[in-house]
Parts: C-alpha cells; sequence; structure tokens
C-alpha cells in the first residue's frame, strides 16, 4: 500500500518536472502565434496544479464543496488568462 | 494528501469525504488562493491596458532561474507529501528528515529569488521600472514571503510535530504544514508561466 502510494508520488512529481521544462522549451523555441503559446503553456500550469491538487494534497478525498471550489479556481484563472492575453 | 495517524481529523471515519489537518485552516488556504486570483485577473487588466510596455519590459526578463525555482519546488511538494506517506505509515523518523528537506528545498528556492532579485535591479528593472516590473515584484514577492513563512513552520513543525510519539494535535499540524506548502506550489504553477512565460 505504502509502496503503491509512493510510486505515484514519485510518477507525480517527474511529470511536474517534465511538464516544468517542457513549458519553458515551448516559450523559448516556439516561433507561432503568442496567443497558442501562452494557451499551451498556461494550461500546462493548470494541468500541473491538478497533479499537485490531485497527489499531493489528495483533493478526490475533499468534501464535493471543496473540489468544486478548486476545480472551479482552476477553471477560472486559466480562462482569464489565456483569454485575456488572446484578446488583448 | 494521505491522512496521517489514525486520530486525524479526517482519519476518525477512513474512506470519508474530508478536508486533511484543521477544517477552519482551509478558510484560510480559499482565502489566499482567491487573493491571488484576484492578482492574476488584475495584472491581466493592466496588461490589457499597457500592452506594449508589458511585452517590451517582460521580454527583458530572464527565466532560466525561474525554471530551476520552479523544479525545487515541486520536488520539495514531492518530499513533503511522501514525508506524510512515511508519517501515516509510522516511520517518523524518515518523516522528519523529508521535512527538513522540504524546507531546505524552501530556503533553495528563496535564495535564488533574491539572486534574481539582484540582478534583475542590476539590469535597471527595479520595482519602479514599470508597470510589468511593478506586478512582477509584487506577485513573486507576496508569494516569497508566503514560501519564507512555509519554511519557518516547517522548520518547527519538523522539530517538534514529527516525533516518535504521535498526538492528534502534532497530527493535525503536520497535515495543515502539507496543505500550506502544496498551496503555495499551487499557486506557482500560474505565477511562473504568467509572469516569466506567457507572451
Amino acid at each position: 500500500m505504502l509502496t503503491s502510494s509512493l510510486k505515484t508520488l514519485r510518477r507525480a512529481w517527474i511529470a511536474l518536472a517534465v511538464i516544468t521544462l517542457l513549458s519553458f522549451a515551448v516559450a523559448e523555441k516556439f516561433s507561432g502565434p503568442a496567443a497558442l503559446e501562452t494557451a499551451v503553456v498556461v494550461a500546462a500550469g493548470a494541468v500541473k496544479g491538478r497533479i499537485i491538487l490531485v497527489q499531493f494534497m489528495g483533493a478526490r478525498m475533499f468534501p464535493a464543496a471543496w473540489r468544486i471550489f478548486f476545480a472551479t479556481w482552476l477553471l477560472v484563472n486559466t480562462a482569464v488568462i489565456i483569454g485575456f492575453f488572446t484578446l488583448s | 494528501m494521505p491522512r496521517v495517524g489514525n486520530q486525524s481529523s479526517s482519519a476518525v471515519n477512513p474512506g470519508v469525504f474530508a478536508l486533511p489537518g484543521e477544517p477552519a485552516f482551509w478558510t484560510f488556504i480559499a482565502a489566499d488562493s482567491g487573493l491571488f486570483a484576484l492578482l492574476f485577473l488584475q495584472y491581466c487588466l493592466d496588461r490589457a491596458s499597457h500592452l506594449q510596455g508589458f511585452i517590451a519590459e517582460q521580454s527583458t526578463l530572464a527565466a532560466g532561474i525561474a525554471v530551476v525555482n520552479t523544479v525545487i519546488l515541486v520536488t520539495s511538494s514531492w518530499a513533503l507529501a511522501v514525508a506524510v506517506q512515511h508519517a501515516s505509515g509510522g516511520d517518523r523518523r524518515l518523516a522528519r528528515q523529508l521535512v527538513f528537506t522540504t524546507s531546505a528545498l524552501g530556503a533553495c528556492f528563496a535564495a535564488l529569488k533574491v539572486v534574481e532579485y539582484i540582478l534583475e535591479i542590476r539590469a535597471g528593472h527595479s520595482f519602479v521600472a514599470g508597470t510589468f516590473f511593478m506586478y512582477y515584484f509584487i506577485i513573486t514577492g507576496i508569494h516569497l514571503v508566503h514560501l519564507l513563512i512555509g519554511v519557518l513552520a516547517l522548520t518547527f513543525i519538523g522539530a517538534r510535530c514529527v516525533r516518535d510519539s504521535e498526538s492528534s494535535r502534532d497530527t493535525v499540524i503536520l497535515e495543515c504544514g502539507a496543505s500550506y506548502w502544496h498551496l503555495i506550489d499551487l499557486l506557482w504553477m500560474f505565477i511562473f508561466p504568467l509572469t516569466y512565460l506567457a507572451r
């Protein structure tokens, strides 16, 4: 049980590190539309946030209202940032 | 996050949906999350009003240190999640070592952030260099204050609350400390792309 949980945590950590490096690579090397680049790096941040919530904070065991709160928080932040950067 | 021990607030009835640590502490976490969401919104609004200035100033910001810091921060969060697992499994000595490892990684993040600030200020990018840099220092500065509080809290928790003889109070404090640290990590997942990467 403990070993399985530790493996899950290690996979989450590796995913967080890899997504971070890929986001930086996209920001440095991508030469396409700025809006697309922004959408990719911000969405990557949201995915990392979801991993932290679920794997590190144990969000699946939160009461429903708190799961909805954090899911909304992630979605609103992502939508606001991508929306403003795309439209401005 | 796994619940620690058999007396934790959420582990009284294993399998029941509950928040780790002290439920009232989560009111603070929710308020803090909301505050940062407002900061992100205000950043986006001001960026839309001063677009050229933001783009010009942001293009001079070096993201290299922030990338290293992001990896350090996710590693610290992982170490703390593993610490909570080991505390739950009864290996509180290893749990204590991992809590101190998390504090040390947090201190590394803070040190690198100070280096980054010094480099930016020496390059002429001070708090008053422009609207973007004002936001850069405010958002990353508030986050840094959170992180420093977390480093101090985890150092205290490692020294006083992850002991061989577990008490329900220690358990709740460890779970609150871990939740707070993961919140710092969670906030950074938006601060990093917003201030360093998004164009």
